[in-house]
């Protein structure tokens, strides 16, 4: 909220500069978010009178003023056609050379012949104002030359104070920051009693209300202001208006804003005379005998079906749920959030009803945010205000009113306040507030701190029993007092002491290991890790050729792009693919991160997915190969040897299915690897082939281990015998291997194929592998004829397979 | 006889001296010395000479044999050290042209200043756990005292999903999920991805990294001063020198007190520069002290329990760390970018 340093004045003695000011109270209330110095940059910028005007000779849209700016020669000064310029007016001049904010430089210059000596400047040129085009007049008695700065009284500092949930109850206004200034400052509140006293009544002979839901509107007061005139403000209150951001309309919609600003209580007017009675408000002398014609103000839910075009121009649908202004037949304002716009205040009122009222804070919300339709006074009575302070603003107003339009109040305030509220009472053990902060607080101190903030604080026996203040709504249980204490004592003086805990060795939490394991050899294979967003398009779930009835819909999606949840890594990895492609040739990436599955309604099921791609423009043949080997690595280092491959089995269609493959480990699936489509990496105007894999971490998981065990290394020499042998293509190595172990798995202890040849001599759909066989023994050397005898047995058993020796 | 030893003598010392590699010298040893050479015929012949001739002609033919042998052995040693002989100059390398290219991996900027939290977390005692992405509001608000059509709730930007679930806004839901399963004391830090509803900017993002930490012990073991210290001793590791922290008054609605947290700025020590915007000091979390409230929705007794708990954003400190301007380039997936860590 924008506090106004001047206006912060009139209710407290200040004598730290504003900075200052804002350290204290950042430190101690709330942050102040800025400071803004009004006037800055207006240095140069003063009142100057039009002495005459004439027509550039040589430039249509161009005239020539002489301007009285105090000095002893009138200034020449060129102006366009963006305001009317006449003989008389008083306006803001810029006297060359000077900076404008903004960085405005104004010299003195030719303008097609012409000297130029400053500029007539607008209200946005000086920073007055955000938008539009307008200029400021001055009255006739400012002396011409006067600093504009001073004319306009622009000599306030402005804070924006960040005013958190807690304290908007008490403190989006003036006074309330006022009083945490006061506090702070050891300082007192300035007597805020109003000069006038009204009687309170339940009603009278001009003014019923009736609440028809108490537990909505828990305090309604309001009176008859007669014979107002209503008209422009004076500028001390546009200026406290608009240096708080708020637009001036006129004196009575001033009014209201004003003691909303100062007191925190929203206040709304009505035109009484539109308000639909049994008659209209009489004048004076007609009282005496009018007594049947009341004007009735009923606060009530709406109807069904009942509507309203409100201040801002709009229609707003009701339902049963808001609460309503009504008279005799229909809304005129939404209760805490809008008037209604046939009983607004304009220049042809003549009499109005003050309103300063106090609505229940989830039912205003809930309006709010149905119709969509936030104003100051909801945005206040949203957070809950106290209902005690209807009152005291509804004084001021009056006070003002009569002040500012002439106005008169003939009778009494008319206030309805079913249940007035009570000081809370909190009791606690007065060693509470050691336990807390950490901090020895002495008892005189704590009361001092209470009473200064406006508690009343009393111990006994170590008990201390407070009473709190019914504007501070905040403040319900022991805590709250406590951090009251803590904060106006100051958290700086607060020591730092190391906390007293059992000495406990931590152990990880054995998924979070295995994904720290994975990234560091991920890392050291040579990939580079991604972070993609959780979202994906409809358009990447079609061109995966996934089904988007799988996919969790956002109901406030940001963008077309990020509508759903994603159920897999891949289109955002391919989005990658497609990025770097356009600077690097070849690379790997991965990324750790969940995907959401749908789960019966229920919260849903949130998957670990490990996945990475390998692309590179400079290799026309599969990385596939190369992507196995490098997960070989990684299983390996993760204790997990010997797994297979098998053919996917699945509708997930963006594989290639002659390259890819399910990886199984103890007949687990444990991932997927192999090449994308080239219809889908095209989808994402990839030209080059992508391979892909993803590993799913909690299946992973239970077979992660890192346990090792050391084998005895084997003294016996190894005895390695190659063959090259030609198979059928749809010979699997799987199945070769199996065979060749399946003769001798004692002494045959590996197998290695090194190469593959393919050629026009084989014959069609034939291959042929060379590999090389290791024997070994572990307790004795082999003899050649031994290994012989096996190999022997070994191609034999190929034979059957159809593999044929390669001479 | 005599001459005919002499002869074979020089002959060898000289052919010897020729001799241009180890494989020649070995042809010289069979031709001088081996089983037919003249020299062994010599000695092979001594039987038959006279006692006198036989000593004399013996002792020539041994010295000869033996200065036959040491000058092969010279001669081969000399071979062998010519074989790398001026080997700097001839074999001299450009140790200037680049390596070969290896292959290099990266983690993410975020995963390394994950980790390095959790190591520093660790060693203090914490244990690192995870929570869900997507939560209820039961979990996200009600339970952490930000009841509906509260005007609290409007702190946090919502992602809500059509079956009603929403994204978590932050990482707190771990704390009642870790609470209603493990009793006090308890310290525990929450690293987790956590979604706002707001469009993206230099400082912005729709998904983005948090770090929760709670600590919890009975009432009178665990105060605002404690959580000072802690908070002290974790900036300090994080940044590697000696850095001031100051609390200021703040309101979240699971906690009270609420503190914001502002670290001395460790670029300037306080002094004010362009990263702290001149105040000397950097916003880096939000903490308190564990609302009763909180408590009380994960079973545990009023009153029975004291605690902190913070939360800041990984990105923030990863930016303030490597100095980085604009939150998206973390999720941009640039290997432009990503390679630089």
């Amino acid at each position: 909220m924008k506090i106004s340093y001047n206006w912060l004045k009139e209710y407290v003695e200040i004598n730290i500069s504003p900075e200052k000011l804002a350290e204290v109270l950042t430190m101690h209330s709330f942050e102040v978010e800025n400071i803004i110095y009004q006037g800055e940059g207006l240095d140069g910028v003063v009142v100057g009178e039009i002495l005459e005007v004439k027509k550039h000779s040589d430039a249509d849209k161009l005239s020539i003023a002489k301007v009285d700016v105090g000095e002893k020669e009138p200034r020449q000064i060129i102006f366009g056609q963006m305001a009317k310029i006449e003989v008389g007016l008083k306006v803001p001049v810029a006297l060359a050379p000077t900076i404008l904010p903004g960085d405005k430089k104004i010299e003195k210059s030719k303008l097609r012949g012409e000297l130029s000596e400053g500029m007539l400047c607008l209200d946005q040129e000086l920073g007055l104002l955000k938008e539009g085009v307008s200029i400021t007049f001055f009255d006739k008695d400012v002396k011409n030359g006067t600093l504009i700065k001073k004319a306009l009284n622009l000599d306030d500092v402005i804070f924006e104070i960040d005013i958190l949930p807690n304290r908007a109850h008490d403190c989006l206004n003036h006074l309330g920051v006022a009083r945490e200034i006061a506090v702070l400052l050891e300082s007192r509140i300035k007597n805020q009693e109003s000069r006038i006293n009204l009687k309170k009544l339940k009603s009278d002979e001009l003014l019923k209300v009736k609440i028809e839901n108490e537990e909505l509107c828990r305090r309604y007061s309001a009176t008859i202001v007669r014979n107002i005139e209503v008209k422009e403000s004076p500028r001390w209150l546009k200026n406290r208006l608009e240096s708080c951001g708020v637009k001036s309309i006129n004196n009575i919609v001033d009014i209201t804003n004003y003691v909303m600003l100062a007191y925190g209580q929203p206040m709304h007017a009505f035109d009484a005379d539109k308000i639909n009675s049994k008659f209209q408000i009489p004048n004076s002398k007609q009282i005496t005998n009018s007594k049947s014609k009341t004007t009735k103000i009923i606060i009530r839910k709406a109807k069904k079906g009942e509507s309203i075009l409100a201040l801002d121009d709009e229609t707003y649908k009701l339902n049963e749920n808001d609460l309503v202004i009504a008279d005799d037949k229909n809304p005129i304002a939404i209760a805490g959030v809008m008037g209604g716009k046939k009983t607004a205040v304009n220049e042809n009122t003549k009499n109005i009803i003050f309103e300063s009222a106090n609505f229940e804070c989830a039912n205003i919300r809930k309006t709010s945010k149905r119709l969509k339709l936030s104003s100051e006074s909801s945005y206040r009575f949203e957070r809950e205000i106290d209902p005690e302070i209807t009152m005291l603003v509804m004084m001021k107003a009056i006070e003002m009113a009569g002040d500012l339009a002439g106005g008169k109040v003939e009778k009494n305030i008319i206030d309805i306040y079913p249940n007035p509220v009570k000081k809370k009472e909190i009791e606690f053990n007065f060693e509470k507030i050691k336990n807390l902060l950490g901090v020895e607080v002495a008892e005189k101190k704590v009361v001092r701190i209470l009473e200064s903030l406006d508690f009343e604080a009393a111990i006994k026996n170590e008990i201390i029993k407070v009473k709190v203040p019914t504007f501070r709504i905040d403040v319900e249980r022991a805590n709250d007092i406590i951090e009251e204490i803590g904060r106006i004592y100051g958290y700086k003086n607060i020591p730092e002491i190391a906390p007293e805990v059992e000495m406990k060795s931590v152990l990880s939490d054995k998924m979070l290991s295995l994904e720290k394991d994975l990234r560091i050899i991920s890392e050291g294979l040579g990939f580079c890790e991604i972070y993609n967003y959780s979202f994906v398009s409809e358009k990447d779930v079609n061109s995966l050729g996934l089904k988007i009835e799988d996919h969790l819909e956002l109901q406030n999606p940001l963008s077309e792009e990020h509508k759903f949840l994603r159920t897999s890594i891949l289109p955002y990895l391919l989005k990658n693919v497609e990025k770097n492609l356009k600077y690097k040739d070849g690379f790997a990436l991965f990324e750790m991160g969940r995907v959401y599955l749908k789960n019966n309604n229920k919260l849903p099921n949130e998957k670990r997915i490990f996945a990475g791609v390998v692309a590179d423009k400079n290799i026309k043949d599969s990385l596939f190969y190369e992507l196995k080997g490098q997960l070989d690595v990684l299983f390996s280092r993760l204790g997990i040897n010997e797994l297979t491959y098998k053919e996917i089995k699945s509708a997930e269609s963006f594989w290639h299915e002659g390259r890819s493959a399910e990886i199984i480990y103890q007949n687990k699936t444990i991932g997927k690897i192999g090449e994308i489509h080239p219809n889908v990496s095209s989808a994402f105007n990839i030209e080059t082939r992508v391979s892909y894999f993803e590993i799913y971490e909690e299946e992973l998981l239970k077979f992660y281990s890192k346990e090792k065990h050391y084998q005895k290394i084997n003294k016996f020499p190894s005895v390695e015998l190659d063959l090259s042998v030609v198979f059928d293509e749809s010979v699997k190595w799987d199945d070769i291997k199996k065979a060749i172990f399946g003769v001798n798995n004692k002494l045959i202890k590996n197998i290695q194929p090194f190469d593959i040849y393919r050629g026009k001599s084989l014959g069609e759909n034939k291959k042929s592998i060379a590999f090389r066989i290791f024997y070994q023994a572990e307790d004795r050397t082999l003899k050649d004829e031994e290994v012989l005898i096996i190999q022997d047995n070994v191609i034999g058993e190929l034979g059957k397979m159809g593999g044929e020796i390669r001479k | 006889m005599k001459n005919r030893i002499n002869k074979i003598k020089e002959l060898a010392l000289k052919e010897m001296s020729e001799a241009k590699s180890l494989a020649d010298l070995e042809k010289l040893r069979v031709k001088y010395l081996g089983r037919r050479s003249d020299l062994t015929n010599v000695l092979r012949g001594l039987k038959d000479l006279s006692k006198g001739e036989r000593k004399e002609i013996g002792e020539m033919a041994n010295k000869i044999k033996e200065e036959i042998e040491s000058g092969i052995r010279n001669q081969e040693s000399g071979i062998k050290k010519l074989k790398f002989s001026n080997i700097e100059s001839r074999e001299k390398i450009d140790t200037t042209y680049p390596g070969e290219k290896i292959k290099k991996g990266h983690l993410h900027p975020l995963t390394q200043v994950r980790y390095e939290i959790e190591e520093i977390f660790k060693s203090m005692g914490f244990l690192t756990v995870e929570g869900r992405e997507v939560e209820d509001e039961f979990h996200n608000f009600d339970a952490l005292n930000i009841p509906k059509d509260h005007p609290a709730r409007d702190i946090w930007d919502t992602f809500w999903l059509k079956d009603g679930n929403l994204l978590q806004t932050h990482t707190s839901p771990m704390q009642i999920r870790f609470m209603k399963e493990n009793k006090p004391p308890l310290r525990i830090i929450v690293p987790g991805r956590v979604f706002r509803y707001e469009a993206s900017d230099a400082t912005h993002e729709s998904n983005f990294y948090q770090v929760e930490g709670l600590m919890v012990d009975e009432s009178g073991k665990i105060t605002v001063a404690n959580f000072k210290s802690a908070m002290a001793e974790f900036m300090k590791s994080l940044f590697k020198r000696e850095v001031k922290i100051r609390l200021r008054p703040s309101y979240f609605p699971f906690v009270e007190p609420g503190f914001e947290i502002d670290v001395s700025c460790p670029y300037c020590d306080g002094a004010g520069c362009r990263i702290c915007k001149k105040t000397g000091w950097i916003e880096i979390l939000g903490a308190g002290m564990v609302n009763q409230k909180v408590f009380t929705s994960v079973g545990f007794k009023k009153d029975k329990y004291e605690g902190f708990a913070f939360g800041f954003g990984l990105d923030r400190i990863a930016m303030i760390k490597y100095g980085v301007d604009d939150v998206r380039l973390f999720y941009s997936g640039d290997l432009r970018f990503l390679e630089q860590f």
